[in-house]
């Protein structure tokens, strides 16, 4: 029981932590890795639950392979839009593209 | 319907108002009212046919007797309107009054009215006034009566508003036809509840049940269909678009404000007398309006000074005087039954006589050239239109009620009205309707004195008698205003005619009070009118203030006026206040402007920057899962 | 044991994953990254989930470190200023913190339906193995899509020449 609380509240600690990244970071890459965060934190929950509630099937595990890969995938292209974000504007920094306003 | 139904001679009565219409159809669609000549050919030839036919209806009535014809019309579900026509003592008297007079005035029309730009569009509104008024007393169904009822007053609104370049003349059609709206309310309503009551708009029908009625409610409608007769038929306060209405052509007003139109409202009561019969408050109010507007009218005719306004005046007080005989009649206690009689018998002598008077007015306007005048300009008539001269005598002499004349006849009959009813109210409207009378007398006396006697003035020189056309009409109407009394209740008795078993007698006390009265008028008259202008100046300044009331009509205009002003207006403008700036900048232009305002005020949230975006979405996230767990 | 090398490897986890967020140099912070990234996988192997560990360390680890790491290279700014803003950090601080409170909650006053861990001969492995290629079939193949797709996306959005191509 207890492990099963100290895997959750890590998993809920490292999602918020994911969270304040990704929300007061300036440099995209910063945010992209505070999203990596983020997916890690979910993984751990379903491992845990895997582990702990549901041990006799293997739906939980099936389920972060998919996560991971689709993360890889997303990181891919995240990646391509910074660099294009970089060749158009010269910088990273979320404040100065604010192209958008109003 | 079949074969012996349709050689029913009474089936014929379809024709009567079905010529003039057609003569209107093809005078406006086929625009022969462009052709001078052929349009008025067209709408005389149409009314002589419907007078031809009337006169078949007679016979036919006289041998058979009452006839009555229906025919569905609409039908929709569990309604079934009917249309018929009733052939009957009333219907066919009304209907050869109207042929005869609208004859004779558009014969008179074709010298009068010649030259006129719209010659043949005269002749088109003719045309559909007298097919909607033998609509009107032919139709034996309350509906179609109505419907009948409202197009004579859209015609009366074209005839009277001939001249609509002249403003007076359009304001003046506009007041009559808005004027007799008020009543014809009153009209709607109470057929309406006619129908509601009975399940019926077959007059006959409904008079036989009656009885299913209760007490209160009949008197209601009593009211309201008198308020739909009071409108047309000019009472007080109803009076005031008649004097004005002079702004038609002199012959529309012969035809429409002397015997026609206006006998529309005593046509009405006269016809549903049943409904009234019972309803003695209705009947004193028929009687108190009646008599009030025959004194007040009569007390106009004294004061003016222009020709077609005496004229008119003293028909609204002649109208006066039917209503009370009807009321009377009604309230009083005949030996057989309560009938309409003297009222449409005074109408039909009233319709005569004063279309006459018109006529010779029209004679006297049409040769100075003018649309319009007083009797000051048309004097000395006899010198030089001795004819005419002649039948302006004999029309005033049957006004006042001098025997062997038709108006004595009429008149002694509506004198014995009240005193049937006995009492003190009976009493003072008898000495009230003999006052009437006695004023009538003296006006008319004033009328023929000034306009017959006097030398021409300068260009009056120009008065002559009429051309032909417009002489054959007047010596017509002569002739039926001097027979039409004796023949009436001699040979053919109206009386019997229209309600059986009652035959004219004569009161011989009466009789002579009524003479009496008349000559007293004239010689009244004579005193102050002969051979000078006005009446000798201590009795003028005497009359002064009765003077300033006479010329403003008693004030009725003014308090119309006002009424219309602050009431009318008053709510309207309000009404539009409310339209623009509730319903138009509140609601229309607000809903315009609420998405340019709700965008400009989402804009703020757009704020470019990619953290504010993931903040917002972080929480309101977070928000929906609270939401969802909690609920 | 097994709850001393849990709460070890979590809590490297979550040390080293404050670094990612607090540091100012965006190396730093990918290096903190990695260090999380094997955490998680130790974390997984305490937990004896073998095969996501080794998926863990391959992909995540090895390939999207070495992504992020290029595209920090690629995309060095000539001055390393980072303008932040303290007052908008403490806000979204304590958003967070409370958003983390509101998850304790959650945990805390859930009733955990406890099982035993059931292990079989051949292990997660083969389990594994045998969902992923029957069960998860469909799954797996739109994956394998997602994958493609994310390739050519790439591809097309590095390539030089026309804008937004």
């Amino acid at each position: 029981m207890i492990e099963l609380q100290i895997l959750l509240v890590t998993a809920a600690a490292v999602f918020c932590i994911g969270l304040y990244g990704v929300m007061s970071r300036r440099n995209a890459v910063l945010v992209l890795m505070s999203i990596e965060l983020m997916l890690n934190a979910v993984n751990i929950n379903l491992v845990a639950f895997s582990r702990y509630v549901y041990s006799s099937n293997v739906v939980g595990e099936i389920l972060v392979v998919f996560i991971i890969t689709v993360a890889a995938a997303e990181v891919g292209l995240a990646m391509a839009i910074v660099l294009r974000l970089f060749r158009n504007w010269r910088t990273i920094n979320l404040d100065a593209v604010s192209n958008m306003k109003n | 319907m079949n074969i012996d139904d349709l050689i029913q001679i009474s089936n014929l009565a379809i024709l009567v108002p079905l010529f003039p219409m057609a003569s209107f159809v093809v005078l406006t669609v086929l625009g022969l009212y462009r052709k001078s000549q052929i349009a008025s050919s067209i709408s005389i030839l149409s009314i002589f046919s419907s007078f031809v036919v009337s006169l078949l209806l007679l016979i036919s009535l006289l041998s058979q007797g009452s006839a009555e014809g229906n025919w569905t019309w609409i039908s929709i579900a569990s309604f079934t309107f009917d249309i018929g026509y009733t052939v009957d003592p009333i219907s066919v008297l009304m209907s050869l009054l109207v042929t005869s007079v609208s004859l004779s005035v558009q014969i008179y029309s074709i010298s009068y009215m010649s030259g006129d730009p719209r010659y043949g569009w005269y002749y088109a509104a003719h045309s559909i006034f007298a097919s909607s008024m033998l609509a009107l007393v032919l139709t034996n169904s309350l509906l179609f009566l109505y419907i009948s009822w409202e197009l004579v007053g859209l015609s009366s609104f074209l005839l009277i508003g001939f001249w609509y370049e002249k403003r007076s003349a359009a304001e003046a059609a506009k007041k009559a036809f808005i004027t007799t709206r008020f009543g014809d309310v009153g009209l709607l309503i109470a057929i309406i509840m006619l129908y509601l009551e009975t399940g019926t708009f077959h007059i006959q029908e409904i008079i036989s049940n009656l009885g299913m009625i209760d007490g209160s409610k009949l008197t209601l409608i009593a009211f309201l269909l008198f308020l739909g007769a009071m409108g047309k038929s000019a009472q007080i306060p109803f009076h005031i678009w008649l004097p004005d209405a002079m702004e038609g052509p002199t012959p529309v007003s012969a035809l429409i404000h002397a015997a026609t139109m206006v006998a529309a409202g005593v046509f009405l009561v006269a016809r549903l007398f049943e409904i009234f019969i019972l309803q003695s408050s209705v009947l004193w109010f028929i009687c108190l309006i009646g008599v009030s507007t025959s004194i007040l009218a009569g007390f106009m005719a004294l004061g003016h000074i222009d020709f077609k306004k005496i004229l008119a005046y003293s028909t609204v007080s002649q109208l006066g005087l039917m209503f009370v005989a009807l009321g009377a009649a009604g309230l009083g206690h005949h030996e057989t039954h309560s009938s309409p009689a003297a009222g449409l018998f005074h109408l039909v002598t009233h319709g005569y006589f004063k279309a006459l008077l018109f006529l010779i007015a029209g004679v006297a306007l049409h040769s100075i050239h003018k649309s319009s005048a007083t009797i000051y300009e048309v004097r000395g008539l006899r010198i030089n239109a001795p004819i005419t001269s002649i039948a302006m005598l004999i029309g005033a002499l049957c006004l006042i009620g001098i025997p062997p004349f038709s108006g004595f006849f009429s008149k002694e009959m509506i004198l014995a009205a009240p005193l049937e009813i006995g009492g003190v109210g009976g009493t003072l409207l008898f000495l009230a309707v003999l006052f009437s009378c006695f004023l009538s007398a003296i006006y008319m006396t004033r009328l023929v004195l000034v306009v017959l006697q006097g030398d021409p003035l300068g260009d009056q020189g120009q008065l002559s008698d009429p051309p032909f056309p417009m002489m054959l009409p007047i010596i017509i109407l002569t002739g039926t205003s001097v027979v039409s009394g004796l023949v009436l209740v001699g040979p053919f008795n109206i009386l019997g005619f229209i309600s059986d078993g009652l035959s004219f007698h004569v009161d011989y006390i009466l009789a002579s009070l009524s003479i009496v009265i008349g000559v007293g008028g004239i010689i009244i008259g004579l005193i102050c009118f002969n051979k000078t202008d006005k009446l000798s100046p201590d009795v003028v300044k005497y009359l002064r203030p009765l003077n300033v009331w006479v010329d403003s009509g008693f004030y009725f205009d003014k308090v119309t006026n006002w009424m219309i002003e602050k009431g009318t207006l008053g709510v309207a403008n309000l009404v539009a206040l409310f339209d623009r700036k509730i319903i138009n900048d509140l609601f229309v232009d607000g809903i315009g402007m609420s998405p340019n305002f709700m965008g400009g005020f989402l804009r703020f949230t757009q704020t470019g920057y990619v953290a504010h975006y993931v903040t917002i979405l972080a929480v309101s996230v977070t928000i929906l899962f609270g939401i969802a767990t909690l609920v | 044991m097994q709850l001393f090398l849990t709460s070890l490897t979590a809590s490297i986890i979550f040390f080293s994953s404050l670094g990612v967020v607090l540091t100012r140099n965006v190396v730093h912070a990918a290096i903190f990254l990695l260090v999380a990234l094997i955490g998680v996988s130790a974390l997984f192997l305490v937990q004896l989930a073998e095969f996501l560990a080794l998926v863990q360390i391959l992909i995540y680890a090895g390939a999207v470190i070495i992504v992020l790491m290029f595209s920090i290279m690629l995309t060095r700014e000539t001055e390393q200023t980072a303008v932040s803003n303290n007052a908008g950090k403490l806000i979204l601080g304590g958003a967070s913190i409370v958003v983390f409170i509101g998850f304790c909650t959650a945990i805390f006053m859930t009733d955990w339906a406890i099982t035993d861990y059931v292990s079989n001969e051949t292990g997660r492995f083969a389990a594994l193995g045998k969902a992923l290629f029957s069960d998860f079939l469909v799954p797996f193949e739109i994956a394998s899509l997602v994958l493609l797709v994310a390739l050519v996306g790439a591809v097309i959005l590095t390539r030089e020449g026309r804008e937004g191509a």
